[in-house]
C-alpha cells in the first residue's frame, strides 16, 4: 500500500463529471506531480482528498481511509494543503496566518518549533511577521501560504499551483524550497500548469485532461514524452 | 446627570482603546467599574439606575451578538429571540404562571444554558448559509419565537404575557421595586461578559472564528471543524442574551411577546455597527450611546418639545434616527465609531 492511494476517484459538480475515475498515488518520500491545462480537475483532486469535495472511489492515506474522515481530521493525520489562489487571511498578521496554520497542534513549543522551521524556510516571512498578509507581495503570499500549510508539520503536503501569478525569479525560489522541503523529509504532491519546472523537481508525474488520467510516468520520462511536450510544454516535436 | 454617567463610560471606554499599554487599559477599566459601584452611595436618583440597568442589559447583548456577528461574522438578525427565551424562562419558572418559583440565581444559568441550546438549534440547520442566505433565516427565527410564544396562550400567557413576576432575593433579602440591586447584578454580569468575550476572542475558539469570518474555506484548509466552531459561536451568543432576559424579565417583573420584536434585533444590531463590530470596547460604546439616545435624549426631547407647545413624539421617530445615524456611519466611518483593528483593514482595503 502506497502512502497515499486513490483509487478510481470521480467527482460531479451538479451533473457535470469532474473527474472519472482517476487514480494515482504518492510513495512516502516522493515528490509527484499532478499536471493539466486548466479545467483538467487537478484542483478537484486535491479538494477530493482533503475532504473539500464529495467524491465516489477510495482515498487512503497512511493506512487510513479519508472518506470516513472529516476535512479536520485529514489535516490531524498529517496531510497539509496550501489551496489554489493563496487563499492567506489578508486582514490577519503574517504571525496569525502562520498560527492558525499550526490549529490542530495543541503544544506551544511545538508551534515555535514549527515557526522557526517555516522561517528557516521562508527568511523572508520573519520581516513581516507583524505585518498584515494582505500588504505581502504576491511571492511572499505564496510564501506565507506554503508556510502556514507546513505549521501543520504535515507528512504530506499538497500545493496548488504555487507559481501562478508569480515572477519567475520568485517561481526558482519556490520550487527550490519545495525541492528542500522534500530533501527534509516532507512527501509532496504537486499540482501545477508550469509543466517544464515542476518534472524538473518531481520524481513522477501524472497528467490529467479534462477528467481523466492521460499519462503517468518519471518526471525525467514525462519530460522527453513527445505527446507530452506537444500538450504541456509548449514544444512541437522535431 | 444621567448624561454624566453615559458620557464618562464613553470616554473612559474610547481613552482606553486607545492606550497601547494593556495595564494602563485594564486599570482604566477597573476604576470606571468601581466608579459605577459605588455610584449609588452618593447618588439617590432611582430613576438614574432604571435607565443605567437597562443600558447595561443591551451592553450585555451587544456583547452576546457581537460574538456571533462580530467574531465569527455570521450575520444574525433574529438575536432577540434568544433573549426573549432568556426573558420566558424566568417568567415561566419564577411567576404564578405555573406555581412555580425558582430562585433568580438558578433561573440565571437555566436560561443561559436554555439560550445556548436554541442557539445551537437554530444554528444547524443554518450552517451551509452564509451573508445574506443566514440574515434571512435568523430573521425568519426571530419573528417565529415571539409568535410562539404569543400563540401558546396556555403556558404563556399569549399576547399579555406574563405578570406579577417574582422579586429576585439575595440572602433572604428582596429586591422589591429598587432597581439598584438589578443595577449591581447588570454591572456584575457585564463584568462576567467581558471576562468571557476577551477570553474567547484570544483563545484557539475565537482564532477559529475570526478565520472562518474571513475565509471559510481557507479555515477548513487550516482543519477548523467548522461546523463545531459556528455552533460554538451560535450557542455562546445566545447565552449571554439568555441572562440578559432573566435579568430583563425581573426587573420589569413582566413579560410579554411584544417586548421582543424585530426592532429589538435590529437595534442590537445597530449598536455593533455603529461601534465597530468585533470590537469588544466598540460595541460597549455602540450601545451606550443607541440607549442614550433612545432612553434619554428622545424622551428629553418630548418633553422640550411639550414645553414649546409642540406635541410631538419623538419615541415614534426612533427608527428615523437610527436610520440617520447608520446612513451617517456608513458614509463617514463605516468600520464604527472604535473599530478592531482587522475590520478598520477590511474597510480600507476595499477602498483603496
Amino acid at each position: 500500500m502506497s502512502f497515499l492511494e486513490v483509487r478510481d476517484l470521480s467527482v460531479s459538480y451538479g451533473g457535470i463529471r469532474a473527474l472519472r475515475d482517476i487514480s494515482l498515488r504518492v510513495e512516502e518520500g516522493e515528490i509527484v506531480a499532478l499536471l493539466g491545462s486548466n479545467g483538467a480537475g487537478k484542483t478537484t483532486t486535491l479538494r477530493a482528498i482533503s475532504g473539500l469535495a464529495p467524491y465516489s472511489g477510495s482515498v487512503v492515506f497512511d493506512g487510513n481511509d479519508l472518506r470516513k474522515c472529516s476535512p479536520d481530521q485529514i489535516v490531524r493525520l498529517g496531510l497539509g494543503h496550501a489551496p489554489e489562489g493563496r487563499r492567506v487571511f489578508t486582514r490577519m498578521t503574517v504571525r496569525e496566518n502562520l498560527a492558525l496554520g499550526a490549529y490542530t497542534v495543541r503544544s506551544n513549543s511545538e508551534i515555535e518549533r514549527r515557526l522557526a522551521f517555516v522561517i528557516e524556510a521562508f527568511p523572508r516571512l520573519e520581516e513581516r511577521l507583524s505585518q498584515s498578509a494582505g500588504t505581502l507581495s504576491g511571492g511572499e503570499q505564496q510564501m506565507l501560504a506554503i508556510g502556514r500549510a507546513l505549521m501543520s508539520s504535515p507528512r504530506l503536503l499538497m500545493l496548488d499551483e504555487p507559481s501562478l501569478g508569480l515572477a519567475p525569479i520568485i517561481v526558482q525560489t519556490i520550487f527550490s524550497v519545495i525541492r528542500s522541503l522534500n530533501a527534509n523529509g516532507t512527501t509532496i504532491l504537486l499540482v501545477e500548469q508550469n509543466a517544464q519546472q515542476a518534472l524538473r523537481i518531481a520524481h513522477r508525474g501524472y497528467v490529467l485532461e479534462t477528467g481523466e488520467m492521460r499519462f503517468e510516468d518519471t518526471g525525467a520520462a514525462l519530460l522527453e514524452n513527445p505527446a507530452v511536450a506537444e500538450a504541456y510544454l509548449g514544444v512541437t516535436p522535431a | 446627570m444621567i448624561y454624566a454617567y453615559f458620557l464618562v463610560a464613553i470616554a473612559v471606554v474610547v481613552v482606553a482603546q486607545r492606550l497601547p499599554d494593556l495595564r494602563a487599559k485594564r486599570g482604566l477599566f477597573l476604576l470606571l467599574g468601581v466608579a459605577l459601584l459605588c455610584a449609588p452611595l452618593f447618588d439617590r436618583n432611582d430613576s438614574t439606575f432604571n435607565v443605567l440597568a437597562d443600558a447595561g442589559i443591551f451592553v450585555l447583548l451587544a456583547l452576546g451578538l457581537n460574538i456571533v456577528v462580530g467574531f465569527a461574522g455570521l450575520l444574525d438578525l433574529g438575536y432577540a429571540a434568544f433573549f426573549a427565551i432568556g426573558a420566558y424562562t424566568y417568567a415561566m419558572m419564577a411567576s404564578p404562571q405555573f406555581n412555580l418559583h425558582l430562585p433568580f440565581w438558578l433561573l440565571l444559568f437555566l436560561a443561559a444554558a436554555f439560550a445556548a441550546v436554541f442557539g445551537i438549534i437554530l444554528g444547524a440547520p443554518t450552517l451551509r448559509l452564509r451573508g445574506d442566505y443566514l440574515a434571512i433565516v435568523t430573521l425568519g427565527f426571530g419573528e417565529i419565537v415571539p409568535q410562539i410564544f404569543q400563540n401558546l396562550t396556555k403556558y404563556t400567557g399569549g399576547p399579555n404575557g406574563i405578570g406579577a413576576l417574582d422579586f429576585p432575593s439575595l440572602f433572604g433579602r428582596s429586591f422589591g421595586q429598587n432597581t439598584i440591586p438589578y443595577y449591581y447584578v447588570v454591572l456584575a454580569l457585564i463584568a462576567l461578559a467581558l471576562f468571557f468575550a476577551y477570553n474567547l476572542r484570544d483563545s484557539r475558539l475565537g482564532r477559529a472564528w475570526m478565520a472562518i469570518r474571513e475565509d471559510e474555506l481557507a479555515a477548513r484548509h487550516m482543519g477548523i471543524n467548522t461546523t463545531a466552531v459556528k455552533l460554538a459561536a451560535f450557542a455562546l451568543g445566545a447565552s449571554f442574551s439568555g441572562l440578559a432576559g432573566v435579568v430583563f424579565a425581573a426587573k420589569l417583573s413582566l413579560v410579554s411577546p411584544d417586548l421582543f420584536q424585530f426592532q429589538v434585533s435590529v437595534l442590537i444590531v445597530s449598536m455593533l455597527v455603529l461601534g465597530g463590530m468585533g470590537n469588544i470596547p466598540g460595541v460597549i460604546v455602540g450601545a451606550l450611546v443607541l440607549v442614550l439616545v433612545n432612553n434619554v435624549v428622545l424622551p428629553q426631547a418630548n418633553t422640550i418639545a411639550a414645553g414649546a407647545g409642540l406635541h410631538v413624539d419623538f419615541g415614534n421617530y426612533h427608527f428615523f434616527i437610527y436610520g440617520a445615524i447608520l446612513v451617517g456611519i456608513m458614509l463617514f466611518r463605516p468600520e464604527g465609531l472604535l473599530p478592531s483593528r482587522q475590520r478598520k483593514e477590511e474597510l480600507h482595503h476595499a477602498a483603496a
